[in-house]
């Protein structure tokens, strides 16, 4: 499931004050909006690029925009009070973002190195090699998704926003995200499905006695 | 957005998006999404595949080297005054040589302590000098520290705590900088790659010295110390000859913080050991 619920309130109101302060220039309260936000707005640009160097490029873009706009960030409740419209905000500058990088960047083509951003969770090369093909899969699935669908999956299950924040983002009706969410993981289940049924069968030799 | 109204077709498809969502809402608050497979098996299925969604996407995280890099320059960036020219910019990624005034007093302060550090290791209290009395790459010629006089300052000096090894970002710095030496020599371009890598050896590095001294071996410290310094050295001659780029500036710079760290480290470790042998 989702990365994180949406944030209790005290949670809430713990992040409107680190805001607060960052926006004061408070440079420990920027840190630790960075390391807040920092896995969510990465994985959403790895979605995006799947390219490992080219999401950290642009994650690290992205935070300097935050830096530099974030004096100008009013916090206004998104309606429902237990969500975090800076949340909303950030991931608003990072769609923006990763949207003007393919602008910019349509002649080039993916150099994928997703393997540097898999977690090590102590597992063996077998494992890891495992979880990496696994993992890979489901990237080049969501990479297939239109648009519209894939903006929703990557907010909604990469970066862990909730139905409003994604809505606030893309700018849409939260009915809207839901339609989009609800066609994006059928459609990736099919893509999934199709994959795996084309994927070879592993080869299996029958022991013809002790080896 | 539309405004006209809903085809029978699209009425299905928002009660069906709805009931998922309400699914998946449920599930996310730590509940139970109460579907059956057996009675539900499409919205079951929906859920089994998000489930596998988020466990691809758990398992990605930003490497830790980055991590750091990454944390360091936006804390630079993030000086005052910094904001206004970031926001002036437009947000576009300000030339890390743009940012070199933060890292000024870094590098005096090293400067001044390694003039310290390289006496020390002169005198024998924390290890061998080379030859010249500058700190020696540890690359290219391998230092050999006096384990029972730095051991014995470390023994003082650190409780027992589970140490931490530096080793494999040594490895990873030493590695780097022979890379971008190479390419230099053969006249070929420097790799950015190495450079960034040189820059998160030492963020890595420093980021430890400054956060768990105490669970750090003095001998490494004593070793990073040296490599830093050199490659700070080496580092200083290339731009000399290339140019200073964005990717040259931030490992120079970041080899000169850790050669500030790694000093202000020892010097302490020193201290600690000079009081305890002043005590009865």
């Amino acid at each position: 499931m989702p990365d994180r619920p949406p944030p209790p309130p005290d949670d809430l109101q713990r992040e409107r004050d680190m805001v607060a302060r960052a926006q004061r220039g408070e440079a420990e309260a920027l840190g630790g909006l960075y390391d807040l936000y920092l896995t969510q707005v990465y994985r959403y640009c790895l979605g995006r690029v799947r390219n490992a160097a080219d999401a950290e490029d642009l994650t690290e873009e992205i935070f300097l925009k935050v830096i530099g706009a974030i004096e100008g960030f009013e916090w206004r409740p998104l309606g429902d009070s237990d969500r975090s419209p800076f949340r909303a905000w950030v991931f608003r500058i990072a769609h923006n973002h990763v949207v003007s990088f393919h602008r910019r960047a349509a002649t080039r083509g993916p150099s994928a190195e997703l393997s540097e951003s898999l977690r090590d969770e102590r597992r063996g090369p077998q494992e890891l090699a495992e979880t990496k093909m696994a993992i890979e899969e489901v990237f080049e699935a969501v990479r297939e998704l239109p648009d519209a669908q894939r903006e929703v999956i990557l907010l909604r299950f990469a970066s862990g926003l909730t139905v409003a924040e994604t809505a606030e983002v893309l700018d849409k009706q939260p009915t809207n995200v839901k339609v989009l969410q609800h066609k994006g993981v059928q459609r990736l289940k099919r893509i999934m499905e199709e994959r795996a049924a084309q994927a070879p069968t592993p080869i299996q030799f029958k022991r013809q006695g002790p080896f | 957005m539309s405004t006209s109204p809903l085809t029978p077709f699209e009425d299905l498809e928002q009660v069906e998006a709805e009931r998922f969502a309400r699914a998946l809402d449920a599930l996310e608050r730590g509940g139970s999404s109460d579907i059956d497979p057996r009675e539900d098996p499409t919205l079951y299925g929906l859920l089994e595949t998000v489930d596998e969604l988020d466990t691809a996407m758990r398992r990605t995280s930003p490497r830790p080297g980055y991590r750091t890099r990454s944390r360091a320059l936006l804390m630079d960036a993030a000086e005052p005054g910094f904001l206004r020219r970031v926001a002036r910019a437009g947000g576009r990624r300000i030339p890390f040589y743009d940012r070199r005034s933060f890292l000024v007093p870094f590098a005096t302060a090293a400067a001044a302590a390694g003039i310290t550090i390289a006496a020390m290791l002169g005198a024998g209290i924390l290890g061998p000098a080379d030859d010249q009395g500058a700190p020696a790459m540890a690359s290219s010629s391998p230092v050999q520290v006096a384990p029972a006089t730095a051991e014995a300052a470390a023994a003082v000096a650190e409780p027992n705590l589970t140490k931490l090894s530096i080793s494999q970002d040594l490895e990873s710095l030493r590695t780097s900088l022979d890379a971008v030496l190479t390419a230099t020599g053969r006249g070929e371009d420097v790799d950015p790659k190495a450079l960034r890598s040189i820059a998160e050896s030492n963020l890595m590095v420093t980021t430890l010295i400054e956060g768990s001294p105490e669970r750090l071996s003095t001998d490494e410290v004593i070793v990073y110390y040296q490599t830093a310094a050199e490659t700070t050295i080496r580092l200083g001659e290339l731009a000399q000859v290339v140019g200073d780029g964005p990717a040259l500036v931030t490992a120079r710079s970041s080899s000169e913080v850790g050669v500030d760290a790694a000093a202000a480290h020892l010097v302490n470790v020193q201290q600690q050991a000079e009081v305890r042998q002043v005590l009865p």
